[in-house]
């Protein structure tokens, strides 16, 4: 019993004790599961509900969108030479502050593999040597307490590599993509040129700017603190589209060459202006638009506003006799008139009350009609041209393309001045057979001539020949339909009496010896700048080669040269530019003799 | 034990091991007679089942398959974060390429330009052709009116060269020096002319307008550097 007891006391005791313990463990159990059922909660809260939107934010913080530029697309000549193009080039900068807080620098050279300790004007003065510039210049540019300022602007990849690898403390460098014009002045007018923010301002630049400009692209994706892309992450790539290749018809060879020809007429002649365009007669294709003093489009600024432009296609011109042509297909088609028809032409012509004399002193003359457009006669030119009623001559005038734009792609081009002929006054009715109180760029005037060589099918300027896209599409230019103006007859009884100009007429320096050419002089008065009256002249010749088949047309004009007018001459300058054309394009020289239209009847 | 009490074991049924008595445990104790028993039979006993050697090398197996996986995909790990450096050292390095080839491309446009073209030929005392012929291969016959060049033959007027590669800290010094280019080129090349033929004149002459901002300008090109 007593045993017993004892055993029951011993029992007892252990079992409050542990009752006692069970109680701690239930604590500290009730403790745990609350402690994990907190951290479960938060768990829950971070990783199934993102209440604070943590995932979000971490991931904006590690995502990383870069903008993929698209390069603006290149801008090439006929040949596929470039005449702009987009590179990259580089801003040197400098933080002065950063600049100033490290009067000594180490420095890891890569070829020597040895740290060297440079101080800060020993660091300046090698960049100064990298950039060729004076040292001042660099000092200057680098002192101070700006947290921005420019060293040296537009530098070549190249030499930012060279400062790069300097690593002179607070010296830095800015990309930035710069359009740049090899060919510089040579085409700069129809090239045009870009402002700060990438777009065309002027020419092929300004029309084409849709298709030069690309679409940007951009590349997301996940990117540790130290810019190292993370592998596992997505990267989503949208690519950049570059912009179209622009092909232009231009020959840049003949371009230059014209553009040569044309500063050398106006230098010549202390002209105004000149302008030479070099026209394909079978597709329109503009060969080459050249224009004095054209500007560099690299830097524009440094031109005159006036010449920021292309004069060929903006300037307005009284045409002159030039414009005889547009009269003699209008008599002829009309079936009054044959090249040789005979006029019996006065020393002076009075009609309607108004006078008309020639450029040179004559009796009266048998002359042909050849004769008339050979010698360039107002008289006879009127004569026969007063046959047609006015609207005729309007009309005559409205289909060769006078008074409306042509339509090439070029900006700024001027329609000219032609009045409908219920406005004409006394003497307008009959100036305009001869090519005065009307007015026309000297693109529309070349194109009346392309309008004859070609059988009587007016066309379109065309200048691009063709845009690449980024992907290698082609896509080429068509040529649009042509407007028939006259019919191949009359255009081969024109090009007859424009031969005859350079076989028959006193003025004989119409002249490449192995091919028939022909083509018309052209003097006007210029009107005044202020509007009153005339002042100076404008002296042009278009011609056309080879007269069995005609190519090409060149259309020269100078504005107001000073001097004789009889002492100007755009015969030699046709002769070399058409010359240089013929060689360039391989033209076969002509087997035939040279019409030769008389000028006289007996 | 007695012999008796050996026999009062009851024998076992069917499959399960009767317990074996001392006797049979010990045979040599048993006297010889006994052991003639028809009914002796093989004795069957209880085998402990073998201990389970093979236990601990499949834990360390698995632990090693683990951490042989862990460390295969630590690996993979690092090998593509490698990578990852290595692409963006080389893109580093097509960048740099890709600038570099615009530069080039760059120099070699502004080379093929006619007018760097035109001031290379007027150096080395070339001259515009004069009057051309034609010549028919066929036929073998010469049309036109083909002279000789001269020295003397006149060109046209020269046009400035394109104007890149210059920084702009310095642009009016570079417009003038553009407008003065066409009349500077043409002093130089009548200076040339008036020398006819006397080519070392000609291309004294000449680099004035030859060396220009093409790619020397302020900055010299790597090119030229090296030579």
């Amino acid at each position: 019993m007593a045993q017993d007891s004892t055993n029951t006391a011993r029992g007892a005791t252990a079992h409050q004790l542990n009752k006692v313990g069970r109680g701690r463990m239930r604590i500290g159990f009730i403790a745990m599961i609350v402690f994990l059922l907190v951290i479960a909660g938060k768990l829950v809260m971070i990783q199934g509900l993102d209440v604070g939107k943590m995932a979000e934010a971490a991931e904006t913080q590690r995502t990383v969108k870069q903008v993929l530029p698209a390069v603006r697309g290149k801008i090439v000549d006929a040949n596929g030479k470039v005449l702009a193009e987009s590179i990259l080039r580089y801003d040197i900068t400098v933080n002065q502050v950063n600049s100033a807080l490290y009067p000594e620098y180490k420095h890891y050279d890569q070829a020597t593999q040895k740290t060297l300790t440079y101080t800060r004007a020993e660091g300046l003065q090698q960049l100064a040597d990298v950039l060729s510039l004076p040292i001042d210049q660099v000092q200057k540019a680098a002192t101070g307490t700006k947290v921005f300022n420019y060293i040296v602007r537009d530098v070549s990849p190249a030499v930012e590599g060279k400062v790069a690898a300097l690593g002179v403390p607070g010296i830095y460098s800015q990309a930035q993509t710069k359009r740049v014009y090899p060919m510089g002045s040579v085409g700069g007018p129809i090239v045009g040129f870009v402002g700060s923010d990438g777009k065309g301002l002027a020419g092929i630049e300004q029309t084409m700017n849709a298709k030069l400009t690309g679409t940007d692209g951009s590349r997301t994706y996940q990117a540790g603190k130290n810019g190292i892309i993370i592998p596992t992450a997505p990267v989503e790539t949208v690519p950049a589209v570059d912009g179209q290749t622009v092909k232009l018809t231009i020959n840049e060879d003949i371009q230059y060459y014209a553009q040569q020809a044309a500063q050398q007429q106006k230098e010549q002649y202390s002209a105004d202006w000149a302008s030479i365009t070099v026209l394909e007669v079978k597709t329109g294709k503009v060969i080459a638009i050249a224009d004095s003093d054209s500007y560099d489009p690299n830097n524009p600024g440094a031109s005159k506003t006036a010449d920021v432009g292309s004069r060929t296609v903006s300037d307005v011109v009284e045409p002159g006799s030039t414009e005889k042509i547009v009269t003699t297909s209008g008599v002829m088609e009309k079936g009054l008139y044959n090249p040789m028809s005979h006029f019996l032409v006065p020393p002076s012509l009075t009609i309607g009350g108004q006078t008309f004399d020639d450029a040179f002193v004559h009796g009266t003359e048998k002359r042909t009609l050849a004769g008339i457009i050979a010698d360039s006669m107002n008289t006879g030119t009127v004569m026969a041209g007063s046959k047609m009623t006015k609207k005729e001559r309007y009309d005559w005038l409205h289909k060769f393309g006078v008074g409306q734009r042509t339509g090439i792609d070029l900006p700024g081009e001027s329609p000219g001045i032609l009045v409908p002929w219920q406005q004409w006054d006394g003497r307008q009715e009959y100036t305009v057979l001869f090519g005065q109180g009307v007015a026309q760029t000297p693109l529309q005037s070349a194109f009346i001539y392309q309008t004859v060589a070609n059988d009587g099918m007016r066309l379109k300027p065309q200048i691009i020949d063709s845009t690449t896209a980024a992907d290698g599409t082609v896509d080429t230019v068509r040529q649009a339909p042509g407007i028939k103006v006259i019919s191949p007859k009359t255009a081969a009884e024109d090009r007859l009496m424009l031969e005859g100009v350079a076989t028959m007429s006193h003025y004989n320096a119409i002249n490449i010896p192995g091919y028939r050419v022909g083509g018309k002089t052209g003097t006007s008065e210029a009107p005044a700048a202020n509007g009153v009256g005339f002042d100076g002249y404008t002296s042009s010749f278009i011609g056309m080669a080879p007269m069995e088949d005609p190519q090409y047309v060149v259309a020269i004009t100078v504005q107001r040269p000073k001097g004789s007018i009889y002492g100007v001459t755009q015969g030699a300058t046709f002769n070399q530019v058409m010359g240089q054309v013929l060689r360039t394009y391989n033209v076969p020289p002509s087997t035939t003799p040279p019409a030769m239209p008389p000028k006289f009847y007996k | 034990m007695s012999q008796a009490a050996a026999r009062m074991v009851t024998p076992t049924v069917g499959n399960t091991a009767r317990a074996l008595s001392l006797d049979e445990l010990h045979p040599a104790t048993r006297p010889p007679t006994e052991r003639k028993s028809p009914h002796a039979r093989t004795p069957l006993s209880l085998v402990v089942s073998a201990p389970r050697r093979s236990r601990t090398p499949v834990v360390v197996s698995l632990f090693l398959l683990v951490v042989g996986a862990l460390a295969a995909v630590l690996m993979m790990s690092v090998s593509v974060s490698q990578g990852q450096y290595q692409l963006v050292d080389l893109k580093n390095q097509q960048t740099a390429l890709e600038k570099s080839n615009q530069a080039l491309q760059l120099d070699l446009s502004a080379q093929e330009a006619p007018q760097s073209l035109v001031a290379r030929a007027t150096g080395m005392g070339m001259v515009p052709a004069g009057a051309t012929g034609q010549i028919d291969l066929q036929t073998r016959k010469v049309t036109g009116n083909p002279l000789p060049a001269t020295a003397a033959t006149k060109g046209l007027v020269i046009l400035p060269p394109a104007d890149i590669n210059k920084p702009e800290a310095q642009p009016a010094k570079a417009a003038s020096a553009a407008q003065d280019g066409g009349t500077a080129a043409k002093a130089a090349a009548r200076a040339a002319k008036a020398k006819a033929g006397a080519s070392s004149g000609t291309a004294a002459a000449a680099p004035a307008a030859v060396t220009p901002n093409l790619n020397g300008g302020t900055i010299p090109a790597p090119a030229q550097k090296a030579s």
